[in-house]
């Protein structure tokens, strides 16, 4: 949609904490894990289509806007990152939430000679399939409309797409998206806390800069570049170093390629 | 010294001022920048650093602002020729970079634990000079020949450039003046606050700059000013210091955004905004 979410970090943790509420008010089985889940990307599709409601739509529907849209939805959403941290604030008084899976039974196992807890497939089974299906989405004739509607919205518009309803499904499909992160990551370390946010926060201007906005792709190669870069930062000069190379990397970037390293060409006029 | 009380929120309003008047001349050039926040810090910490080994203030003080000139040249040489949000994109990478190098600094900086700076060296009325000369500034400069090239340059880089402006020169002016009035009102914090960490420059001062600029503007000299005091005082009379201050920041920069693009300080957007709440209520009333 040419619009930066900065509000996606505050629906990715509020959903990681309604993941670890319901699943430690639920015992930890293999059913209140997959509920937890569910419910995530639940609070991630309503949480993102509010944000949308009150700050996206009617920027762009505004006709007194002077801002361009880039400028605008980064405003407005970083307006609305900071409503939804409260909220995470609220909900958690500040406190990590742990993500209860101690009945799940879920052990480890051995790749490739490593020993690996059987989590870590988990996770990285549900970060290959939301990008396949993502990608797969991306071609069906919806998927085509939403694409044609974030590049060009006047002439998907002209074609007969109902732009509205294709800008609503985008966000709907990133909040889910969002939830189902924000829950893996809270399985994955046993525990969410709100402060995650704004790690997420940076991570997520990271990787849209760099990648570039709307190259689905280059977002996720540049996610596994970011991590690797992070693992490494992290064992060369130690954790605290981390973000800073992270946003070395992306000053870099924007002074070469401020468009983004994956992203196609920007059209001077919209 | 109550953190909260009124009197606190007097030397705090001085403080915002001097940091939304830090955006002011980036903003003119159409760069909005929350680098500021980082010098900020800066300022802070170089000259804690003096103080509480008994030397001089004015000495940390030039220290802070050297280093916050030598990063906003770097910034406006790597970053000058991006606008709108990619700006602010590189601007914020500057500001967390340094809030990552107060976490890791812990030598100078005392890391997480925070700085407890010695009492009675800053004063009150000192940053309220600092504000006072900011406000003079811009007054004393609205319709000269830089700001009138400045602005030019704020509607369009090239143009501007066909004009016989230099750009580069005018981001680099921009910028050094931003840098100076932000890292000097930061070291005036750091001892007005007395006890500081890294968290003091974090979002949460980013997020009350942002809006304060946005609903400010920066149409006319006093759009930061009016901006700073609307945005310190009016959080604090609805909800205290409560965590709620936040969400009440983020919810009016929402609807600066959406109904007051370019901010208060632009007649014509208060005057379209009346105007389009006048067609709105005409229209609720003609469907009912």
């Amino acid at each position: 949609m040419r619009c930066l979410n900065i509000a996606h970090a505050g629906t990715f943790v509020l959903a990681a904490l309604v993941a670890c509420l319901l699943s430690t008010s639920m015992g930890g089985t293999g059913w209140s894990v997959a509920l937890a889940f569910l419910a995530a990307i639940l609070v991630g599709i309503v949480l993102n289509l509010a944000v949308h409601l009150v700050a996206l739509q009617p920027l762009m529907r505004s006709r007194i806007i002077r801002l361009d849209i880039e400028m605008g939805s980064f405003l407005a959403t970083l307006g609305a990152f900071f409503i939804l941290q409260t909220l995470a604030l609220e909900l958690t008084d500040g406190m990590a939430v742990p993500f209860n899976t101690i009945s799940t039974g879920i052990g480890s196992t051995t790749v490739l000679g490593a020993t690996l807890p059987l989590k870590y497939l988990v996770v990285a089974v549900a970060a290959c399939a939301s990008l396949a299906g993502v990608m797969a989405f991306m071609h069906s004739p919806r998927g085509r409309q939403l694409r044609a509607t974030a590049d060009n919205r006047m002439l998907a518009s002209v074609l007969g797409i109902d732009i509205r309803a294709a800008q609503r499904l985008a966000m709907a499909l990133a909040g889910g998206l969002a939830g189902l992160g924000g829950a893996t990551i809270a399985y994955l370390y046993g525990q969410a806390s709100f402060g995650l946010s704004e790690a997420y926060l940076i991570k997520s201007v990271v990787i849209g800069i760099v990648a570039g906005l709307g190259s689905l792709g280059g977002a996720a190669a540049v996610a596994i570049a970011l991590g690797l870069v992070e693992s490494f930062t992290t064992g060369l000069l130690g954790s605290s170093w981390r973000d800073t190379a992270a946003f070395i990397i992306v000053i870099a970037v924007l002074a070469v390629r401020p468009q983004g390293l994956f992203a196609k060409r920007q059209r001077l006029a919209t | 010294m109550t953190l909260f009380g009124s009197g606190f929120l007097i030397t705090l309003i001085g403080v915002n001022i001097c940091l939304a008047y830090s955006v002011y001349p980036t903003a003119l050039l159409g760069r909005v920048s929350v680098a500021p926040v980082g010098y900020m810090a800066i300022g802070a910490y170089a000259a804690a650093w003096f103080t509480m080994r008994g030397m001089p203030f004015v000495y940390g003080l030039g220290v802070g602002i050297a280093i916050a000139a030598i990063l906003s040249m770097i910034l406006a040489v790597v970053a000058g020729h991006l606008r709108s949000h990619f700006f602010v994109a590189a601007s914020l990478g500057v500001a967390l970079i340094v809030q990552q190098l107060a976490f890791s600094l812990k030598d100078v900086t005392g890391g997480y634990l925070g700085l407890s700076t010695p009492d009675g060296i800053a004063q009150s009325w000192h940053i309220w000079i600092a504000a006072f000369a900011c406000i003079v500034a811009s007054f004393s400069l609205r319709h000269s020949s830089i700001d009138r090239s400045w602005r030019a340059i704020g509607s369009d880089d090239a143009i501007a450039g066909a004009l016989g402006i230099s750009v580069r020169r005018a981001l680099l002016t921009a910028s050094l003046s931003g840098a100076l009035v932000a890292a000097l009102a930061g070291a005036l914090y750091g001892h007005l606050i007395a006890f500081f960490d890294p968290t003091s420059f974090g979002l949460n001062l980013l997020l009350l700059l942002v809006a304060a600029v946005v609903l400010g503007g920066v149409s006319d000299w006093y759009g930061p000013l009016l901006g700073a005091i609307i945005m310190t005082v009016l959080p604090e009379l609805l909800h205290g210091a409560g965590p709620w201050r936040t969400a009440v920041t983020g919810m009016i920069l929402i609807a600066c955004v959406l109904f007051l693009p370019r901010g208060l300080s632009d007649s014509r957007s208060i005057v379209a905004l009346s105007r389009n709440a006048a067609a709105w209520m005409r229209r609720r009333r003609n469907g009912a």
